[in-house]
């Protein structure tokens, strides 16, 4: 028996003080892993690194004693850990875009690769789920292609999680300016997508705030 | 209606105030809401992630793989936490453990990259000895961290760079916590030594005189507590 085959045979059976030196062993080569790429990606939405490396183990004596981790070599339990790990990160990186705009949670290059050619109709061709939803998806993004430039600018911007104080620099106007700019974008979307009946396809996909 | 107005009405319909809005509003908020039902990166209209980690370890099915591949080559999201993936994913060029007590340094743990140029690497040092030695070459750069127990509770870690067998002068290695930069050297005759390092996590970058890194080594010192264990 290896090593780790015996600290995990002893956790199964529920003795987890003998394998708690070993715990922490791994413990410190996931918080490496996170450290590391939290440096290399940018991932400033990662502020505790111990807390996340943590739970990335709770997640492990989970699968560990409900049998759905069952040792086979080194490499698969590292593979498992850095799976979990990513899994644990993205949520993590979910909740930060739940809060901020989309592009700032992509590191600093990426954003900018995103923002400068984020292709609405190829986005909306690769759209991957249910023919609904991708049915709606490109009705809706087939209604943005078809407003005036500047207008549709702003609303590729605002699909990407910007506020009209951060489009304004990257379309030289000011930030009143691009508020009056998306105005008159959404209301033009709005008669768009009432006139291609956009609401009788795809309506359960308005935030229901419609009588109803 | 005026401009100021207009944002006054953007503004409200934004904050998705309650009743009392006005029907224009209530339009701008059906809009912003279909937008934001389809934000590319809420990930509303992307595969599961369960299913990109499958499409990246080859084991979907052929259709399904065709299906993800082409959507994250147009998806920008998901190719970033793709690229998020494998900056979990891929090991250090050498990554290693040891601890360090009474009875010398023991190897605790230690993994190499899988693929790629650096392959091969020897670690030495059997269950508790004064040096251990890790080896790692790639092409024709090679890489040496020699610890050696400088007291019960510290090491000292020297680095050796050779190409082509000739020692590999001014390159700079840099010592660093986490991301914190803690000594920075430059190599003389092939090696830089760092002294009397504590118990901790570290991360060595190595940079030629010109040019981006070219490895970075992981070391986790740990203080054996029972060196007879």
């Amino acid at each position: 028996m290896t090593g780790s085959e015996r600290w995990i045979a002893a956790l199964q059976r529920g003795d987890d003080e003998a394998a708690a030196p070993w715990l922490e062993r791994y413990r410190a080569f996931v918080a490496g892993r996170l450290q590391r790429a939290r440096a290399a990606r940018n991932w400033f939405w990662l502020d505790d690194v111990d807390d996340a490396a943590q739970e990335v183990l709770v997640r492990f004596l989970e699968a560990v004693h409900d049998g759905r981790f069952q040792y086979r070599d080194e490499e698969q339990l590292r593979g498992f850990l850095v799976r979990t790990a990513w899994f644990v990160a993205m949520r993590r990186k979910d909740q930060a875009a739940a809060e901020q705009p989309l592009t700032a949670v992509l590191g600093d290059e990426e954003a900018e690769r995103v923002l400068e050619g984020f292709d609405l109709h190829a986005f909306a061709e690769s759209a991957f789920d249910t023919w609904h939803r991708r049915d709606c998806l490109r009705r809706l993004y087939e209604a943005v292609e078809r407003l005036p430039a500047a207008r549709r600018e702003v609303i590729r911007l605002t699909l990407l999680g910007l506020a009209p104080r951060e489009i304004a620099p990257r379309m030289h106007r000011s930030a009143n300016a691009v508020a009056v700019l998306k105005y008159h974008a959404l209301a033009d979307l709005a008669e768009d997508l009432e006139r291609t009946d956009f609401e009788a396809v795809c309506g359960r996909f308005f935030l229901g705030d419609r009588e109803g | 209606m005026t401009d100021d107005e207009r944002r006054r009405e953007l503004a409200g319909a934004e904050a998705t105030a309650g009743a009392g809005d006005t029907p224009a509003a209530v339009r701008l908020r059906h809009a912003l809401a279909a937008l934001g039902e389809f934000a590319p990166g809420r990930r509303g209209v992307c595969p599961r992630r369960e299913d990109l980690l499958a499409w990246v370890e080859q084991s979907l099915a052929m259709g399904e793989a065709e299906r993800v591949r082409a959507h994250v080559a147009g998806c920008p999201f998901c190719a970033s936490e793709l690229a998020d993936f494998e900056a979990l994913a891929t090991p250090p060029w050498l990554e290693a453990a040891v601890a360090v007590g009474r009875a010398g340094l023991r190897l605790l743990t230690h993994s190499f990259a899988r693929s790629g140029s650096p392959a091969t690497a020897s670690a030495r040092g059997p269950a508790a000895s004064p040096d251990i030695e890790l080896r790692s070459t790639g092409g024709e750069l090679e890489l040496r961290v020699k610890l050696h127990a400088a007291a019960v509770d510290t090491l000292d870690l020297r680095v050796q760079l050779r190409r082509a067998g000739a020692p590999v002068e001014r390159a700079r290695v840099n010592l660093l916590r986490g991301d914190t930069l803690l000594e920075s050297r430059v190599t003389a005759t092939g090696e830089v030594v760092f002294g009397d390092v504590p118990a901790g996590e570290y991360n060595l970058a190595v940079f030629p005189a010109e040019g981006d890194e070219v490895a970075r080594v992981a070391v986790r010192v740990a203080v054996d507590e029972d060196p007879l264990a």
